[in-house]
């Protein structure tokens, strides 16, 4: 176990160092440059104006250089440089912007819970009949529907109906109530394919058990239903639940990108669709280099919990 | 159903009747079995067949403006699904809106498949270095949020079908290379497999003659639950605007800015493009679930994806 | 329409519809404007052009005929009455409150020399020497007290006391005319700071760069000496440009003040930037007006704060509005105004329409083909336009806005630019249009949430009439502009279909800077006088040709500008616009609405009329500081 948690470990400055690779080349490959947004959003086509941007972020160095720089700033110094943009170090942004999608994931992370643990288990339970194939074909419903779709009923309706705002300007938690009505929206809509497909572990798992001799054993030894599928189905199911969070976790991060920019929510998804529109190669950068950093760890200790829980695997 | 019928059931089908008579029997046997499957094959068939088959259904181009209709006019006898913002006809705009987004679907699974299947053999087969490496890639690729990759591909090459399916294809592929890599493993450690390299078989030959042919079957389900979830990425990446060309006829473009403003007044503009698309992302899920149960017993019902 | 399909059973507040009959007022503000327009013939008729910009110079009162004062009095009051119908007589002006505004993206610059986009922190945070009302076509003092002009190359002004910077700019001192002459003077300068050739249309007209100078006598006393005669001098002064900026925050942000908040002595100023948004509270040393002509007031303006929010997604943004979070929404389309009448949140001005919209073709790949040009325009199904973009309610442009009176009749213009298939065809066929173009069109299409509907329908029109397909290439915010306006030979478009962006910042409503190789017309339809420009880019059989062309067209134009005669500017200015629409180069005028709709919240009083309202330099809602909230 200790191995190979030392394996992996090692494993993770490799992957992330291709990434970095692989992000710079394709962050190179896109038309145009900062320099060029920077001038040409003023409606200027004029060389002086785009050698001074790129002198000032270092574009105009080899390629190499460039990429060095930057790799070295941010393993010597911590440092994921300087946005031309929004004129601020990237650092000094990225904790509110991480900390912002990181309420909206943990909340959606929940929703998802509360969605797919009931679901999966009373389907289960009811396998076969009405009920059953009626969750289950929500559950088919919330894996299909677009969530921005969703999202855009959810803003323009109840305004138009009843002069409400489903999605407030956001205020920080300085305003409690509100904050958590900005944040429970996306989440929810978040949850809602992540929701659908635990239910449909949870429901698989639980029938797995629901069929083995133990649970025949404990139904013959006279428990009543309830205590044999709380103690002894539902317990052992929810080690499926290990897996559905770290994939969650990386599916809060891919989603944001699309809710945040309705929601209006100042995270790390807004901040990236912005750069993208702003050339800001720098944030895209740093963003991917963070996502993927921040999903490599939540997959090893997703994988490590899982092992600590289930004593069965072993690596 | 238990495992007893189902074998039973296999034996019948596996009998020496005709091709023709067996395949027929193998179609009644999923529809009398899977009615939600059976009913998600039916609608993928409706809306392929009503994207290729648009120019002969009552349909206009579906870019023209038609001076003569209503600006955000009602659905009616002339135009079944009303008219948009542009007096363009929406019934023809879903029609050709499908295309762009079914090709995605299928041509981008159809590339992670061939793509997934041939790196899972090589890795299961070849163990080592070889899986080593691919499982980098794997990780790589998916250490990086999808919708990140597919933006930095349609920005940095460009919007077009072919590439956004490439970019779609490439964000699928670890997950597929996952999915067959434990079958591959899985049946190399079968009896016949271990019997085929005792009598001296190549390594080619085994992963080709004898160990595809047992994992094909499950390229079905692979491909049918893979596809609704590219469709989706395509329609969302298109949403926000870094998808499709703009202009082009598709089911995301047309839930985009151009016709937001007026969902509230135009229903037939948020229903019929959203509805067609949601439904065809559901009946491939539909499909998919039931193809699973069909083909691959050890996952019945599991749900995973 | 009128009603929701699903209103009539959900809604449960009560509709009113509050539409404030401005377009009567705007109505006898156009009469007056005409009447100014012709009346104004008793100047002298020196040739020397003294009085050069007679008209436009002196608010319209001081000069006018009487009936044109007369006109404009009715305009007046006329508005008045409208506006106090619509706000059901509101007991008194009421102080304090915050008004809520909204956009979708940061400024990228802080530099008020440089902003051609967003011009809400430009007027807010800074104060110019006027603005020009389009309403009523006349100036209105803002750090003027008052202005005169001596002869057609000079104006001078006279400050206003107890002008004073904002305590973040130069410590809050007295603004002085040496800050004016400071403030104007760096135009160039910005040019090459990180400036822009676009913007340079704001200020190019003074001839900062070709021998203009500024005298500044005493503190209170501000000269300007243009390097040629300018007929619409004092209208251009108006833009948000024409700030005054404290000489010690340029310095201290290193030459310019892209990065610095703060340098101005607007009404309000910054309390803070950030990603989602901005906020502005008073300047505690703004004095406040004389002027007793409303938008003005006495003291300080009436509302306390701005907070404009960044709301990035369209659909959020007017669920803001309809929710009644945001107190203005901007310009809508009759589809929209709709809608929106039924929302109690909500009121809707209408006025008459000013814009100008265009679509350029690349002169470097279109010059040499005069036969294919004309083709092109015969192409398009210009009454189609008219019928489906504009919803049937728009006239013919021209290269002329339609405020400006001396713009071409409809008659004559539908004549000037007509819709033919057949004969395009022939003109293709004719100048070997596949031969010339054998891979189509590529056109730019913003992704950054605008309509698109428009450029759609040309490409359509095109691609049906003309056999010719046009490749829609998509460019978010950062991508448009630079791809607009890439070098001569580099450009990827073969046409580009522009809504009008100068006319909010320059109030010289005339639109033909977007014609002239001195302004867009070099950028984007690549013609040119200056031989070096074109010998760097083009190759020598190009140059002669565009060389030729715009020459033509900025001789003509600075001709009129430099004409005093009103009858005889309007002599030259319709041979331009004729010029221009028989030539088909490089830029071809697209219909415009004839009415615009600007949607604001119901809460907001005073608000100028249409189009006023939308125009920072001509004192729209961002300068108006008798703006206040009911409620």
């Amino acid at each position: 176990m200790g191995t190979y948690i030392v394996r992996r470990l090692l494993l993770i400055p490799i992957t992330l160092f291709v990434i970095t690779i692989v992000v710079f080349i394709f962050m190179r490959a896109i038309p145009g440059d900062a320099g060029q947004v920077k001038c040409g959003a003023a409606g200027s086509f004029d060389e002086v104006c785009f050698e001074q941007v790129r002198k000032e972020l270092g574009l105009d160095k080899s390629l190499f250089q460039q990429y060095t720089l930057w790799l070295g700033d941010i393993v010597l110094r911590g440092d994921f440089g300087f946005s031309p943009i929004s004129r601020e170090h990237i650092n000094s942004e990225i904790g509110p912007r991480v900390w912002n999608t990181g309420q909206v994931g943990l909340l959606s992370i929940a929703f998802t819970l509360l969605i797919g643990i009931p679901v999966g288990a009373i389907s289960a339970i009811r396998a076969g009949r009405p009920s059953d194939y009626v969750l289950r074909f929500f559950a088919v419903l919330g894996l299909s529907v677009p969530n921005f779709w969703l999202a855009t009923l959810l803003i323009i309706f109840p305004a138009v109906w009843w002069g409400v705002r489903i999605a407030p300007d956001w205020v920080g938690w300085e305003d409690p109530l509100p904050h958590l009505q900005i944040i429970a929206v996306p989440a929810f809509l978040l949850s809602l394919a992540g929701g659908a497909t635990l239910s449909r572990i949870v429901r698989s798992s639980m029938l797995e058990v629901l069929r083995s001799d133990f649970v025949r054993t404990s139904r013959a030894k006279g428990l009543r239903e309830t205590v044999v599928v709380s103690r002894h189905v539902f317990r052992p199911s929810m080690i499926a639940l290990f897996t559905i969070i770290g994939l969650q976790f990386s599916l809060v991060l891919g989603g944001s990108v699309i809710m945040e920019s309705i929601f209006n929510i100042p995270g790390m998804g807004l901040w990236v669709i912005g750069a993208v529109a702003g050339r800001d190669f720098i944030v895209i950068q740093g963003v991917v280099v963070f996502f993927a950093a921040w999903f490599l760890v939540i997959t090893l200790l997703v994988d490590v919990m899982y092992a600590w829980v289930d004593p069965r695997i072993r690596y | 159903m238990t495992t007893a019928q189902q074998s039973t059931e296999l034996l019948e089908l596996q009998s020496e009747r005709p091709f023709l008579v067996r395949a027929l029997g193998a179609v009644a046997h999923f529809v009398r079995r899977q009615p939600l499957g059976t009913f998600g094959a039916i609608v993928i068939v409706v809306l392929i067949a009503g994207s290729i088959l648009a120019p002969v259904l009552n349909t206009s181009d579906p870019g023209s403006s038609i001076r003569s209709a209503p600006t955000l006019g009602a659905p009616s006898g002339d135009h079944w699904f009303g008219t948009d913002r542009s007096k363009r006809d929406v019934w023809s705009r879903v029609l050709y809106g499908g295309r762009p987004t079914l090709l995605i679907g299928f041509g981008a699974v159809a590339l992670t498949m061939a793509v997934g299947i041939t790196l899972a053999l090589a890795a299961g087969f070849f163990g080592g270095f070889v899986d080593l490496v691919i499982s980098r890639l794997i990780e790589i690729i998916i250490a990086v949020p999808a919708i990140l990759w597919l933006l930095m591909f349609t920005t940095a090459v460009d919007r077009s079908v072919q590439t956004l399916i490439f970019a779609v294809a490439f964000t699928f592929t670890p997950i597929t290379i996952r999915f067959f890599r434990g079958n591959v493993l899985q049946e190399s450690s079968i009896a016949y497999v271990e019997a085929a390299r005792v009598i001296g078989a190549s390594g080619g030959r085994i992963m080709f003659r004898h160990i595809l042919p047992n994992v094909a079957p499950l390229v079905i389900v692979a491909a049918s639950i893979t596809i609704p979830a590219a469709m989706l990425s395509e329609a969302g990446l298109t949403f926000l605007g870094l998808g499709l060309e703009p202009g082009t006829a598709s089911w995301a473009q047309d839930l985009g800015p151009n016709n937001r403003s007026y969902f509230r007044v135009a229903w037939w503009l948020l229903v019929f493009p959203g509805a067609a698309l949601a439904l065809a992302v559901l009946a491939f899920n539909f499909f998919g679930d039931s193809m699973r149960d069909v083909l691959d017993p050890r996952l019945r019902g599991s749900g995973l994806i | 329409m009128a009603e929701g399909y699903w209103g009539k059973y959900w809604r449960r507040r009560v509709s009113r519809r509050r539409v404030l009959a401005g377009s009567a007022a705007v109505g006898a503000g156009a009469a007056a404007l005409v009447a100014v327009g012709c009346g104004d013939d008793d100047d002298d008729d020196d040739s020397a052009a003294p009085a050069a910009t007679a008209a436009a110079t002196q608010a319209a009162a001081a000069e006018a005929t009487e009936a044109a004062e007369e006109a404009a009095a009715e305009a007046t009051e006329a508005a008045e009455e409208a506006a106090a119908e619509a706000t059901e007589a509101p007991s008194a002006v009421q102080r304090g409150g915050t008004f809520h505004h909204h956009k979708a993206s940061q400024n990228t610059t802080l530099d008020p020399s440089v902003t051609v986009t967003d011009d809400t922190w430009a007027s807010l945070t800074y104060s110019h020497l006027l603005g020009f009302s389009l309403n009523e076509n006349s100036a209105w003092g803002d750090s003027a007290e008052s202005w005169e002009q001596p002869d057609a190359q000079t104006l001078v002004f006279s400050l206003q006391d107890g002008l004073r910077f904002n305590p973040d700019a130069a410590g809050g001192r007295e603004v002085t005319s040496e800050d004016f002459a400071f403030s104007f003077s760096r135009f160039p300068t910005s040019l090459s700071e990180h400036g822009s050739e676009v913007n340079q249309i704001q200020w190019g007209w003074m001839g900062v760069d070709r021998g203009a100078s500024f005298e500044t006598p005493d503190a209170k006393t501000f000269t300007i000496n243009l390097a040629f005669p300018w007929a619409s001098a004092v209208p251009s002064l108006g833009s948000t440009a024409m700030a005054v900026v404290a000489p010690e925050a340029v310095e201290a942000g290193g030459g310019h003040l892209k990065d610095t908040p703060n340098a101005g002595a607007g009404a309000y100023m910054f309390e803070d930037i950030s990603e989602s948004g901005n906020t502005y509270v008073r300047n505690p040393n703004y004095a406040g007006h004389s002027s007793d002509r409303g938008r003005f007031t006495a003291d300080t303006p009436l509302i306390d704060r701005w907070e404009d929010a960044i709301i990035v997604d369209a659909s959020a943004r007017e669920a803001r509005f309809i929710a009644g979070d945001s107190d203005i929404f901007g310009a809508i389309d009759k589809i929209q105004a709709d809608l929106f009448a039924n929302e109690s949140n909500v009121q809707i001005l209408e006025g008459v329409n000013n814009d100008h919209a265009i679509m350029e073709l690349d002169g470097f790949k279109w010059a040499q083909h005069p036969l294919l040009r004309e083709a092109v325009s015969l192409s398009i199904d210009w009454d189609g336009y008219i019928d489906v973009v504009l919803d049937g309610e728009g006239i013919r442009g021209a290269p002329v806005g339609p405020a400006f009176p001396q713009v071409l009749s409809q008659e004559e213009i539908r004549d000037l630019q007509q819709f033919d298939p057949a004969r395009a065809r022939q003109l293709w066929e004719q100048g070997g249009g596949d031969e010339v173009f054998p891979d189509g069109f590529v056109t730019v299409i913003a992704t950054f949430g605008a309509s698109t509907r428009h450029i759609e329908f040309i490409a359509q029109s095109i691609e049906e009439n003309l056999g010719v397909p046009t490749r829609l290439e998509p460019a978010d915010l950062a991508n448009y502009v630079a791809l607009a306006v890439a070098p001569a030979g580099q450009k990827i478009w073969h046409y580009f279909i522009a809504g009008e962006n100068s006319l909010p910042t320059i109030p010289d409503y005339n639109a033909l800077t977007h014609y002239v190789p001195n302004g867009y017309g070099a950028i984007f339809g690549g013609v040119y006088t200056h031989e070096h420009v074109l010998s760097a880019n083009y190759p020598p059989e190009i140059i002669d040709v565009t060389h030729e062309i715009g020459t033509e067209l900025q001789s003509r134009y600075d001709l009129q500008g430099a004409t005093p005669d009103p009858e005889a500017r309007t002599e030259i200015l319709q041979e331009l616009q004729r010029y221009i629409f028989t030539n088909f180069c490089c830029v071809l005028p697209l219909p415009v609405g004839s009415t615009k709709r600007f949607a604001i919240g119901s809460r907001v009083r005073n608000a100028p009329p249409v189009p006023d309202i939308e125009n920072a330099a001509s004192m729209g809602y961002h300068r108006t500081q008798n703006l206040w909230l009911e409620g």
